[in-house]
């Protein structure tokens, strides 16, 4: 057996993921040496920052809520650890099958479309501009944004080439939970349809020869996101989540201001 | 008996779309005269329905056999062809969308066909499809406000429709070559053509749920043949997305109306062919899903329908929603390519 790693976490969700990875991992009893789990629900860029300095060897961030842009730009800037954020309405295996799925063609135009409550709507574009990110295979910049009380609007050019990447509609809706669908539309398209409380996940790929509907996902989310993390720790110890969060984030929240807002025509 | 119909314009939207909508419905409107431009094309779809072709509108609308009038020609034709019509007195038409591509065209047009009392029905198919009916009346039912509405459109070449439905001659044109977009102007043209031509399958229905026009938020042209257009109408957020292929899967043509508890999906099916009317699902608050029944009949067959109920007398011609929805077309389509000009500037 090689040596397990230790987890240190409080979440339960993580426990269960811990037992589940039993040749691989092992509950810890303090930061050192072990990969820590930080519940995003709470001011989670400190308590990272709080368990690198004692002597973490990864941090697992778990749905981040909110990101405060300078709080984790400094974060990500002083971090010698891999900083692995599990966001279950991109999780990292769903995102990495919808890629391989296209099989390197890539989209004409991508249109995301995000429904939920007032106070969850924000992580939930996020995630959706994280979606437009990964299709387009590029950073994205929010060329035009309209917001109001009931949702937003926005268009998303490539931040290389300025080309459009696509469009995003988000509505404020009253019952909770998020729902999201993205479409990354051409020659092939993608859609992918996350219904949080329905618990419905669907990643479809359609091209000339039909539809192929991805099989289900069985495994847990945190039991995938601490794989991700283990493998960061044994692997090259690098992870772009953080930069990406803090891309999608931005994006998101600029959106949501309603920044770049051109003069209203007609 | 039949009503005897006179159609303007030979292309692959009479060739593909009207004449085998036409042939479901014999005992309503048989076709008497074809008329083009000379192409060719309307001697010989003529020749197959036993019909008399010309090369002239004049033409036609001297045939004392025509006494309703379909016009698919290109749409910068539709509104001075829509005056011959009624100056010739035909008892009704029906016009391919867009009415008209101006303002004035339009008023001048509605007002010409109401003052003679000549019905005019624009066929915007989408809008008769009776999943339309359905989500109409979902939404009474719910009493929930609407609160955004999508429209994405990611479409295929038509040939492979026009396959399923009849034989087309093929045609000696070249194939155009795509549009240069990094031309602001170019941009801006394509997308207020678009809009006119292809968003308006569903701006009717846009505007019976938000009828109000504000103003375009943005709007970009997008390659090799489409657009982006988002806009804001009765406080509603709208977005409009479409996308020409060269190649691809079978159309994604869907409508989407977000309210503040359910969402509904309209998935239309793909054009020319006749598969029944759109699928209309509904997520609801509560959880539950919701797949109505679809329809036999399509939208094709439905506006011809509803242009049999208008001459039968069982139905009138609403003038002033018609044009209503000409100029909520117009208005948005340019707003969209002012749009268009400001943000590649910018």
């Amino acid at each position: 057996m090689t040596s397990r790693i230790p987890v240190l976490t409080t979440l339960a969700a993580y426990r269960v993921a811990v037992a589940g990875l039993p040749m691989q991992a092992q509950p810890a009893r303090d930061a050192t040496g072990a990969i820590v789990v930080i519940d995003g629900a709470a001011s989670w860029w400190d308590a990272a920052a709080l368990a690198i300095r004692d002597g973490a060897s990864a941090v697992l961030v778990a749905e981040p809520h909110e990101v405060p842009i300078d709080a984790v730009c400094e974060l990500a800037a002083t971090a010698r650890v891999p900083i692995v954020v599990h966001r279950s309405r991109l999780r990292a295996d769903l995102v990495e099958s919808a890629i391989e799925q296209r099989a390197g063609v890539p989209p004409r135009l991508v249109v995301a479309e995000c429904r939920a409550n007032a106070d969850r709507l924000g992580a939930t574009m996020r995630d959706a501009v994280g979606w437009m990110r990964v299709f387009a295979d590029a950073r994205l910049t929010v060329a035009s944004a309209s917001a109001a009380a009931g949702g937003a609007g926005a268009l998303l050019r490539s931040s290389a080439d300025g080309m459009v990447v696509g469009s995003m509609l988000a509505t404020v809706t009253r019952p909770d939970g998020a729902v999201l669908r993205v479409q990354a539309l051409g020659e092939t398209t993608t859609e992918v349809e996350i219904d949080e409380p329905v618990g419905r996940s669907e990643l479809a790929t359609i091209t000339e020869r039909g539809r192929w509907v991805a099989p289900g996902r069985f495994e847990s989310g945190e039991r995938m996101a601490l794989r991700r993390a283990i493998g960061a720790v044994e692997g090259t110890g690098l992870s772009r989540d953080l930069v990406d969060l803090l891309h999608d984030a931005e994006s998101a929240a600029r959106i949501l201001r309603g920044e770049h807002r051109l003069r209203r025509f007609g | 008996m039949p009503w005897g119909v006179g159609v303007i314009g030979a292309g692959p939207g009479v060739a593909a779309l009207h004449l085998p909508t036409l042939a479901m419905m014999g005992d309503l409107f048989r076709v008497v005269h074809v008329s083009d431009h000379g192409s060719g094309r309307a001697v010989e779809l003529a020749a197959r329905l036993g019909a008399t072709a010309s090369h002239d509108t004049a033409e036609l609308l001297a045939d004392p056999a025509v006494e309703v009038v379909v016009i698919c020609s290109p749409p910068a034709e539709h509104a001075h062809q829509i005056l011959e019509c009624v100056a010739a007195g035909v008892r009704a038409i029906l016009c391919e969308k867009p009415l008209a591509t101006t303002r004035e065209a339009a008023r001048e047009v509605v007002d010409a066909c109401r003052q003679a009392g000549i019905p005019i029905l624009v066929a915007t198919n989408h809008f008769y499809d009776e999943a339309w009916d359905r989500t109409k009346h979902h939404l009474l039912a719910l009493e929930s406000d609407v609160r955004s509405i999508s429209a994405t459109v990611a479409l295929p070449p038509n040939g492979r429709y026009h396959a399923a439905v009849t034989e087309l001659v093929a045609s000696a044109a070249p194939p155009r070559s795509a549009p240069d977009l990094t031309d602001p102007e170019t941009s801006a043209a394509v997308v207020r053509q678009l809009v006119l031509g292809l968003a308006v399958h569903d701006l009717p229905a846009v505007r019976d749920l938000a009828p109000d026009f504000e103003g375009v938020d943005f709007a970009a042209a997008v390659p090799p043949l489409g657009y982006t257009v988002g806009f804001r109408s009765s406080g509603v957020r709208v977005l409009l997305t479409a996308v020409m292929l060269p190649d691809g899967p079978d159309p994604t043509w869907r409508l989407t109306v977000d309210t503040s508890t359910d969402r509904i999906d309209v998935e239309f099916p793909p054009a020319f062919v006749h598969a029944g009317s759109a699928t209309v699902r509904v997520r609801h608050g509560d959880l539950r899903s919701t797949t109505y029944r679809r329809d036999a009949d399509d939208g094709y067959v439905r506006e011809w329908r509803a242009l049999a109920a208008i001459l039968d007398g069982a139905a009138v011609t609403e003038y002033h929603e018609v044009l209503d929805d000409a100029v909520f077309v117009i208005d948005l389509a340019e707003a969209a390519a002012e749009a268009v000009r400001a943000g590649a500037s910018s």
